[in-house]
């Protein structure tokens, strides 16, 4: 063979060889940018209350409320079964907040959750007030302030004693700051059952309050004192009442979360 | 292949056969169709230097005569109206594999005029080319052409030496003109010279130092195709190395980020760094292990590179892991003289060098420096940068030497990174910076001393080593937020938020020894012949480094510390190889590569416990030591079926040395091991095509990647890459020039860290693609260089184009998700006219918007607010549109 000749086939061989190169390139690139293990996904958020009727406490006083107001927000979904501090990273977020009708019981559409596509087994969310890093007072959210720079308000009467009260109650719920500073105060439990995989046909968070337990942290004589009752009563939120109803906002009976 | 390593016993060439109608003493190179052109020898420097770092090249073998290109067409001189000098006109003309003109410089001139005429007559010459049997070759020959006023202004050759027919002017060869038989002596020399001859060819075989490329992912890359498109900087000229990829991300005084062939380097983790024999890698520092900043470059002084992907040769050490790239520094013969250069360019940018090449020395000696200034492209980007190499070869005879110095100086700011979400909500522009003093706090201070001395020794019959030694300085200091507003203290109790400004401090003083000694070639009857080497290379690395958080807005405040250790490494390695052809068709290199490595640890934070146990139950610090041994081989076949075709397959494992901070006391195995495997085959075609192709294996037990919230490099666990790659010059014309490069790699994690309490939801799980690197890089570069003027004014007018392409696919991120893919074209025009050249060029000619790196993480840039805690997608903006116009002047 010539140099001449080889030189042809080579050339040949090359185009040939170049050509198929090039076409596996092709379909080894397109097959490389294949679907990513989780997606960018946004969900409804949708809160629901719930008319209490009258709340009978441990000590016989009755509650009926004609408000129950709480401002909602900032709200984290995450990955792993605890959330706090071991939700640096999360499923998804609402980091808006808005006041949320707590005697409602139909759906109140608030925004929408941002993240991925993905396990989550936990939740954490503040009341409106939500402590940061980056600040020694805590981030007031326009929801709270919507309710005089608190995280709940109650109205409602209160029957103690066959007195009847109108009362308001207001509650501030806040991280302390020398507890977890930077962390949401409102966590779900390692006991609380919240295993779900946000898939891209998860449409929905529905977030479900229920005021009653929180009610039954009070009793009447915060209502009214040494059984002396007024025709109204001011219950403001540095008080020991209000502080139990905010304990048990964060530590007892929490909300229901439901993905659908 | 060079000239003459397939000669084990070279002989004088004889003295005899200069009957071509080349001109005169004739320095002559003859290169394999895709090698450099060895490098002339010095004037009274018998010995060629080395090459560079070695030119491509086999077992030497039998003795194959070389005949040198003969003049087949030539162009008369037309003699400049208005002079009368007459003589000689002295030229190298660069002779390719077809025949082709395509440098002709001239050496020895007699009139700026009559030189230029000489020149572009002499360009449109034509040759038979230099061949090696039948194999055409390229070549490098000297040229004297006679000139006289009008009466005898024709050109023609005078009267050759032994029987040699004259040339006509303007005519073919009288038929009974032969061409010269050159052969190699044991310098590599074949002449003869009588001071009546007018026709000599003087070969100067500059045979390989030793064989370089082992595998088909190795390559050797010629100034040619290096300044075939516009750069920005010198460490620019990279790029076209195949399935390289770099980008600046963390402004002018950081290092760039490379990846290559499924690798994300980082700053330099993977890929091992050599510039003119020197190490760059830098071992456990701070901002990730085998930091190389290549920021002292000056791309006109690269002269080549050669390109190790994967591991095959013993001589790759620490960071060889996708491979080595060596850098060898030279000016050659055109550019030698006193060239100035200075600039200006989009935001605010002036750059000025100078490179001071003295005619008479050889190629390898030069000093250059470069300064270069930014105001940025977007905000937080300004930035100045200084640095100077000189570079001295000196010596006659088998033994040479070299001494080389660099130093440069840097520091700039930087924007760090952006949320794309707040570039898409327009919180923030793609080129800015966050409005935070903790974000304008960026920057980058860069500082370096290297210097080397180095004796090479090229002995007969293809014996050769080298030793050196080599000293380095190295600090490094960086303010870096990649994460806004998420840090608490872990010694402060009660204080956090006060911008994650990450400092990073790194101090690094070298001093290393390398040495090899290649045996001369021995024969072993029917087994065939082949050679041995042994080499070592040793250094002693004792470097200090600190990271804290520092308050931007309080003067820099430290409030935390997390970091502050002293580390001292020693790396001693020592090599041998055996490169044996058994015959014609088949080749074998057996290679292994032992390296014993030690490190010192004092972590002076050692076994502090953040805020939870009392202090005074012990005082902080961690004080260890690990020592290992990392052997490894280091082969490759190669079966040469066709006299055109080369099969090659090799294997290899090297290693990467540790983060040290990272070992624990009495560590066995302080280094990650990669297996590498490469099978391929090269195409040796004359011109217009180089082509290879390859496909390889990689396995790296244990790999790192970025982690945002510390700012440095951190285990991953062990990867594979499985990938392709494909390398092509073409040269269709002799003023035309393209490179084409294509890898594909597709990659994976197999062993990712673990769920973990604190990080329930890992960013990276098995079977996912490592994150941050191109499954498809493409790379393109083209040059075209033509004489528009045959005559205008003094000299002629010369235009010349350059194009650069870079196409990046999608690279995958954490959480499985993907960044964007990157375009990128360059260009630039120019003219040459004798001493000066002007030169506009454009980058990122299609002005978009593109990320230099992306990461997703998590990050809070909202200190008001209540924090983001989903991974988000952050880019370090890569440069827009931008233009630069450059003049230059050669003295």
């Amino acid at each position: 063979m010539n140099s001449a000749t080889r030189s042809s086939a080579a050339k040949k061989l090359l185009g040939g060889a170049s050509a198929a190169l090039l076409a596996a390139l092709g379909v080894l690139a397109v097959s490389g940018c294949g679907e990513a293990p989780q997606s960018e996904h946004t969900l409804q958020l949708v809160v629901r209350g719930g008319e209490p009727g009258v709340v009978v406490l441990a000590d016989g006083s009755e509650i009926t409320l004609t408000r129950a107001q709480a401002a909602f927000g900032p709200l984290y979904l995450c990955p792993g079964t605890t959330a706090g501090e071991a939700c640096d990273a999360a499923r998804l977020e609402w980091r808006q907040s808005a006041v949320v009708d707590l005697l409602n019981d139909a759906d109140q559409p608030l925004g929408e959750l941002t993240g991925v596509t993905g396990s989550v087994h936990s939740w954490m969310f503040d009341y409106g007030i939500t402590s940061l890093l980056t600040e020694e007072q805590p981030f007031v959210s326009p929801a709270a302030k919507e309710l005089g720079d608190v995280s709940l308000v109650l109205e409602g009467t209160v029957l103690v004693s066959g007195s009847a009260t109108s009362f308001s109650l207001e509650v501030l719920v806040q991280q302390g700051a020398e507890v977890e500073r930077g962390v949401q105060v409102v966590r779900k439990s390692s006991t609380d059952d919240f295993d779900h995989e946000v898939t891209l046909e998860t449409e929905e968070l529905l977030v479900k309050f229920d005021v009653r337990p929180w009610l039954l942290a009070l009793d009447g004589s915060d209502f009214c004192p040494e059984n002396a009752c007024e025709s109204e009563v001011s219950i403001a939120a540095d008080s020991p009442a209000a502080e139990r109803v905010a304990q048990a906002m964060v530590a007892g009976v929490r909300p229901d979360f439901t993905l659908r | 292949m060079s000239c003459f390593d397939r000669s084990p016993r070279p002989k004088a060439a004889p003295r005899t056969a200069r009957a071509s109608r080349l001109l005169v003493p004739a320095l002559v190179c003859l290169g394999a169709p895709h090698a450099a052109f060895a490098q002339p020898a010095p004037e009274g420097d018998s010995a060629a230097p080395p090459s560079a770092e070695g030119a491509e090249g086999a077992l030497p073998s039998a003795p194959v005569s070389v005949t040198p290109p003969e003049v087949i067409e030539e162009v008369p001189v037309v003699y400049p109206e208005g002079t009368d000098a007459s003589g000689e006109v002295t030229l190298v003309v660069v002779v390719d594999e077809a025949g082709t003109v395509r440098e002709a410089i001239v050496s020895a001139g007699l009139d700026p005029e009559i030189d230029a005429a000489v020149v572009s007559a002499v360009r449109q010459w034509k040759f038979s080319p230099a061949r090696r049997g039948e194999e055409a070759l390229a070549a490098r020959v000297r040229v004297v052409v006679p000139v006289a006023p009008p009466v005898l202004a024709e050109v023609r050759a005078k009267q050759p030496a032994h029987g040699g027919a004259p040339i006509a002017a303007g005519g073919a060869p009288p038929p009974d003109a032969k061409p010269p038989e050159v052969g190699a002596d044991s310098h590599g020399e074949a002449d003869g010279e009588t001071e009546d001859t007018h026709l000599e060819v003087t070969v100067h075989g500059e045979r390989a130092e030793r064989t370089i490329r082992r595998s088909a992912s190795d390559y050797a890359l010629h100034r040619e195709v290096l300044e075939a498109a516009p750069h920005e900087e010198g460490a620019d000229v990279l790029r076209v190395v195949p399935g390289l990829t770099t980008f600046r991300t963390e402004g002018l005084a950081s290092a760039h980020s490379y990846s290559l062939r499924g690798f994300d380097s980082e700053h330099g983790q993977d890929i091992e760094f050599v510039v003119g024999g020197l190490p760059i890698n830098l071992p456990s520092h701070i901002h990730g292990q085998g930091y190389s900043d290549l920021g002292f470059l000056i791309g006109d002084v690269v002269d080549e590179l050669v390109v190790n992907e994967g591991v095959s040769d013993p001589r790759q050490g620490d960071f060889a892991v996708a491979g080595t790239i060596r850098a060898s520094l030279g000016v050659d013969e055109e550019h030698r003289g006193l060239t100035l250069r200075g600039g200006y360019g989009s935001f605010a940018t002036p750059r000025a060098s100078v490179i001071w090449a003295p005619k008479e020395a050889a190629r390898e000696s030069f000093g250059a420096a470069q300064f270069t200034s930014t105001g940025g492209y977007g905000e937080n980007r300004d930035g100045t940068s200084a640095s100077g190499i000189v570079q001295h070869r000196f010596g006659e005879g088998k033994v040479t030497y070299r001494v080389i110095g660099l130093v440069h100086g840097a520091r700039a700011a930087s924007a760090g990174v952006v949320r794309q979400d707040d570039i898409d909500s327009s919180r923030v522009c793609y080129h800015c910076v966050y409005p935070y003093p903790t974000a304008e706090a960026q920057s980058t201070l860069a500082q370096r001393f290297l210097s080397g001395f180095f004796a090479d020794y090229r002995g007969p019959e293809h014996a050769s080593g080298n030793v050196g030694v080599y000293v380095g300085y190295d600090h490094y200091r960086s303010q870096a937020n990649y994460t806004g507003f998420l840090e608490t203290s872990r010694e402060l109790p009660g204080v956090s938020g006060r911008g994650d400004l990450i400092e990073q401090a790194n101090d690094t003083t070298t001093f290393g020894i390398t040495g090899r000694y290649r045996t001369e070639a021995f024969e072993a009857g029917k087994l065939g012949h082949g050679t041995l080497e042994v080499g070592l290379d040793g250094r002693v690395d004792a470097i200090g480094q600190s990271q804290n958080l520092l308050d931007a807005s309080v003067r820099n405040q430290t409030w935390d510390r997390r970091v502050d250790a002293g580390v001292t490494a020693v790396d001693t390695a020592l090599f041998g190889d055996v490169d044996w052809e058994f015959s014609e068709l088949v080749q074998l290199r057996l290679g292994l590569r032992g390296a014993v490595l030690s490190y010192d640890v004092d972590d002076r934070l050692g076994n502090f416990a953040p805020l939870t146990r009392p202090q005074d139950q012990y005082i902080d610090g961690y004080r260890r030591s690990a020592l290992g041994v990392a052997i490894g081989p280091r082969t490759s076949l190669e079966v040469r079926p066709l006299s055109w075709l080369r099969l090659l397959a090799a294997y290899g494992e090297g290693y990467r040395s540790p983060q040290a901070r990272t070992l624990e006391d009495g560590e066995s195995a302080p280094f990650a091991k990669v297996r590498s495997a490469d099978v391929g085959a090269r195409f040796l075609l004359s011109n217009p095509l180089e082509l290879s192709v390859s496909g390889y294996y990689t396995h790296l037990s244990d790999d790192v990647a970025f982690h945002p919230s510390e700012g440095r490099l951190e285990s991953i666990g062990a990867t594979q890459r499985l990938g392709a790659a494909l390398h092509a010059v073409l040269r269709p014309t002799d003023w035309l020039l393209g490179s084409l490069s294509v890898t594909y790699v597709a990659t994976a994690m197999l062993e990712p860290p673990p769920p973990t309490a604190a990080e329930p939801e890992p960013p990276f799980s098995e079977g996912q693609p490592i994150p941050y690197v191109s499954p498809l890089v493409v790379r393109f570069d083209a040059s075209a260089l033509r004489t528009f003027v045959e005559k205008a004014g003094a000299y002629p007018l010369r235009g010349r184009a350059g194009l650069g392409f870079s196409f990046l696919a999608p690279r995958p991120l954490p959480y499985g998700e993907s960044g964007q893919p990157i375009p990128l074209l360059d260009a630039s025009l120019g003219l040459l006219w004798g001493p000066f050249d002007l030169t506009a060029s454009g980058f990122n000619l299609l002005d978009l918007d593109y990320a230099a790196r992306d990461y997703l993480f998590v990050s809070n840039w909202q200190p008001d607010a209540p924090p983001s805690r989903v991974p988000a997608r952050h880019i370090a903006a890569g440069s827009p549109l931008s233009v630069f116009v450059a003049l230059g002047v050669r003295l």
